[in-house]
C-alpha cells in the first residue's frame, strides 16, 4: 500500500520505518519531491543558525551570574528577610492602598474619576516580628493565592545592560547618577517598568483582619471595589566590586565586603478609581498587621503625611534605623545588626535611591554623598 | 522541645547540592539546542543569550515536573523568544541588531543579513505554530520533543511539518 505524503515526510526524518517504499517507484518519486522541499526549507532556515556559540562551561558561569543578579534584583526588598514575605503578602492587600494615600481635592479637577500622586518621602516603621499576628507569620500558600488574585502585575519588557550612566539614562528615561567615591567600574542593569493593579475586596480584607484578631479596625465602605493602579518606572541598578560568580561555590562574606549596589528610579505613580479614598484608616490597618498596638499605630499615623509618604517596615530584631542627611536631603539608614550590612534610602528631585553595602554609617553616607 | 519537622542544616545542604547537580546536568544537556532555537527566533546573540538564561532561571525557580522536562524548557524558550520578537517596535530594530562579523566579507555579510531578514519575515507572517514547528525541527529536535514542546500528538508532526514547509516555500516564492 502506498504511503501518504505525511508518512513520507516522517520517513524522511527517520521517524517511520517501511518496507514498501524501496520497491515502489511512485512513492520514491513523491519522496524525492518532498525531500527537495525539505532541503529547500532547511537551506533557507540555515541562514538563521547561530554563527557563534559560547562554550558550555562559560554558559554555566553566565547563568550563575544571571542567577545572582536576579536574586539581588529588587535591591530595596533586601531589607526584608524572606521569612517576612507572608507578612508582606498579607499586608499588601492593605498596603496597596497604604501607599496609595489620599488625593488633594484640587487634583480632582484633572479627572472626575482618577487621582494622581507621586511618592515624595520615605518613612521607616520599625516593628517587632514577635508581635506580628500569627495569622500573618505563617508560611501559607493561601496568602500567595489571595495576593495573586488581589493584585496583578505586568512587566514591560526584560532587563537590559548598559555600559555607563549615559547609556543607562538613555534606556531608562531619566538622569542616572553614580557615586564618584567608588573608583572601580560599575556593572549597570536596567529593570523594566511594571504596573500593578488591584481591586479592593473589603470583605476579604475584613475577614483577614478578623482572622488575625484585629477587631478594632473599621475600614470605610467606599473602599470596596476601588481600583488601585501603581506604575513603577524603569529602575537602574549599578553594582561595584561584587564578586564574580563561581559555579563551584558561593562567594564568602569576606568577598562580599567590598560589594556595593545602588538602585535608582523615579517615584512610583499611583492612581485610583474613585479618587475620594481616605488612606489613613488603611494605613493604620497596615500598621496593625505589622503588630503595632492601636495606640502605636495611631501615633505613627499622625506623624506622617499619608498623601506623600512611602512607608517601609523594618524588623527590629534584625535591623536598626535612623534618619541621616545624605545627598543634601533627609534619608533613612537601616543597618542589619549581625552582618554590618547597610541600606540607605532617600528621595531627591523625584527620584528614589537605595544604596546597599557593608560597613558603617560614615562609609554609607560618604558613598551616598558622592553621587554625580 | 525540638520540632518534629526540624531538618538538620547538613541535610538541607546536601539536598541543595543534589538539586544544583541535577540542574547543572539539565543545563549542560539542553543549553546548546535551546540557545540555537532562541537565536533562530530573535536573530541576535546577546538577546538570545539573555532569553536562554531567563529560561533556565525559570527552570531553577519553578521546579517543573520531571516528566517532559525538555518539552517544558523548549516551550518556555520559544515563547519567550516570540514575546521578545513581538515587543520590538519596528522591524528595523531587528535589522539594526544584526551585527556584522568584523572578520567576514562585507558583501557576503550583507547578503547573509538580507537572507536572514527575509526568512524571519516569512516566519513572522506564518501561523505561530507552523513557524515554531519549522524552527524546532531545524534546531535538531526529534518528533517526540517537538510534540512535547508544542503540545500536539507525535503522530501529527509529519503532517504538520509537510504543510508548514509547503506554506514556507509558497511564501518564499511570492516574496521574491
Amino acid at each position: 500500500m502506498h504511503l501518504s505524503n505525511h508518512q513520507l515526510r516522517s520517513y524522511l526524518d527517520g521517524e517511520l520505518e517501511n518496507d514498501h517504499l524501496p520497491a515502489c517507484a511512485e512513492c520514491q518519486s513523491r519522496l524525492n519531491t518532498i525531500r527537495l522541499q525539505r532541503d529547500r526549507v532547511a537551506d533557507s532556515l540555515n541562514s538563521l543558525s547561530p554563527t557563534k556559540e559560547i562554550a558550555l562551561r562559560n554558559a554555566l558561569t553566565r547563568f550563575t551570574n544571571y542567577q545572582l543578579r536576579k536574586e539581588n534584583e529588587t535591591m530595596l526588598t533586601k531589607i526584608f528577610a524572606p521569612k517576612f514575605r507572608p507578612l508582606w503578602i498579607g499586608a499588601t492587600a492593605i498596603a496597596l492602598a497604604m501607599i496609595m494615600l489620599s488625593f488633594s481635592p484640587a487634583r480632582e479637577a484633572f479627572s472626575a474619576f482618577l487621582a494622581l500622586f507621586r511618592v515624595q518621602q520615605v518613612a521607616v516603621v520599625p516593628f517587632n516580628p514577635a508581635n506580628v499576628p500569627t495569622y500573618f507569620n505563617n508560611r501559607d500558600q493561601k496568602m500567595d493565592r489571595f495576593m495573586s488574585e488581589a493584585a496583578k502585575t505586568e512587566k514591560n519588557g526584560e532587563p537590559k545592560s548598559a555600559a555607563n550612566a549615559a547609556e543607562a539614562a538613555s534606556v531608562a528615561g531619566f538622569s542616572v547618577r553614580l557615586p564618584s567615591a567608588i573608583t572601580s567600574s560599575p556593572k549597570i542593569s536596567i529593570q523594566p517598568s511594571a504596573r500593578t493593579t488591584a481591586v479592593i475586596d473589603l470583605a476579604k480584607i475584613n475577614a483577614m483582619l478578623d482572622a488575625a484578631a484585629i477587631k478594632d479596625v473599621k475600614l470605610p465602605a467606599n473602599l470596596n471595589g476601588a481600583t488601585i493602579t501603581i506604575d513603577v518606572p524603569k529602575s537602574v541598578t549599578a553594582t561595584y566590586d561584587c564578586p564574580e560568580p563561581n559555579p563551584d561555590r558561593r562567594p564568602s562574606s569576606d568577598e562580599m565586603q567590598k560589594c556595593v549596589a545602588l538602585t535608582q528610579m523615579p517615584s512610583p505613580v499611583v492612581t485610583s478609581n474613585p479618587s475620594n479614598i481616605d488612606p489613613k484608616p488603611l494605613g493604620e490597618a497596615f500598621l496593625r498587621v505589622l503588630g503595632l498596638s492601636a495606640s502605636e499605630a495611631k501615633d505613627f499615623s499622625n506623624r506622617i503625611d499619608w498623601s506623600t509618604t512611602l512607608v517601609i517596615p523594618v524588623p527590629t530584631t534584625d535591623a536598626t534605623s535612623k534618619d541621616v542627611t545624605v545627598d543634601g536631603v533627609k534619608g533613612t539608614l537601616v543597618t542589619q545588626t549581625n552582618r554590618k550590612q547597610y541600606v540607605v534610602i532617600w528621595l531627591k528631585n523625584g527620584v528614589m535611591y537605595g544604596l546597599m553595602g557593608y560597613g558603617d554609617e560614615a562609609k554609607a553616607t560618604g558613598i551616598a554623598n558622592s553621587l554625580k | 522541645m525540638k520540632r518534629m519537622n526540624a531538618i538538620p542544616k547538613s541535610v538541607n545542604a546536601t539536598r541543595e547540592s543534589i538539586r544544583e547537580a541535577e540542574f547543572e546536568s539539565v543545563f549542560l544537556e539542553h543549553w546548546s539546542r535551546l540557545y540555537g532555537i532562541i537565536f533562530r527566533v530573535v536573530g541576535d546573540q546577546a538577546e538570545a543569550e539573555d532569553i536562554a538564561l531567563e529560561t533556565f532561571w525559570r527552570l531553577w525557580t519553578h521546579n517543573p515536573p520531571q516528566k517532559n522536562l525538555g518539552g517544558w524548557l523548549y516551550r518556555v524558550a520559544i515563547n519567550l523568544g516570540y514575546n521578545a520578537l513581538r515587543s520590538r517596535q519596528r522591524r528595523a530594530v531587528y535589522e539594526e541588531k544584526s551585527r556584522p562579523d568584523p572578520d567576514s566579507d562585507p558583501e557576503a555579510q550583507i547578503e547573509s543579513d538580507e537572507q536572514r531578514s527575509r526568512v524571519q519575515q516569512i516566519l513572522k507572517g506564518m501561523p505561530t505554530r507552523d513557524s515554531q514547528l519549522l524552527i524546532l525541527k531545524h534546531s535538531g529536535l526529534s518528533y517526540k520533543e517537538i510534540a512535547e514542546t508544542l503540545g500536539v500528538s507525535v503522530n501529527s508532526i509529519g503532517s504538520l511539518l509537510l504543510r508548514a514547509e509547503q506554506e514556507f516555500i509558497k511564501r518564499y516564492e511570492s516574496n521574491s
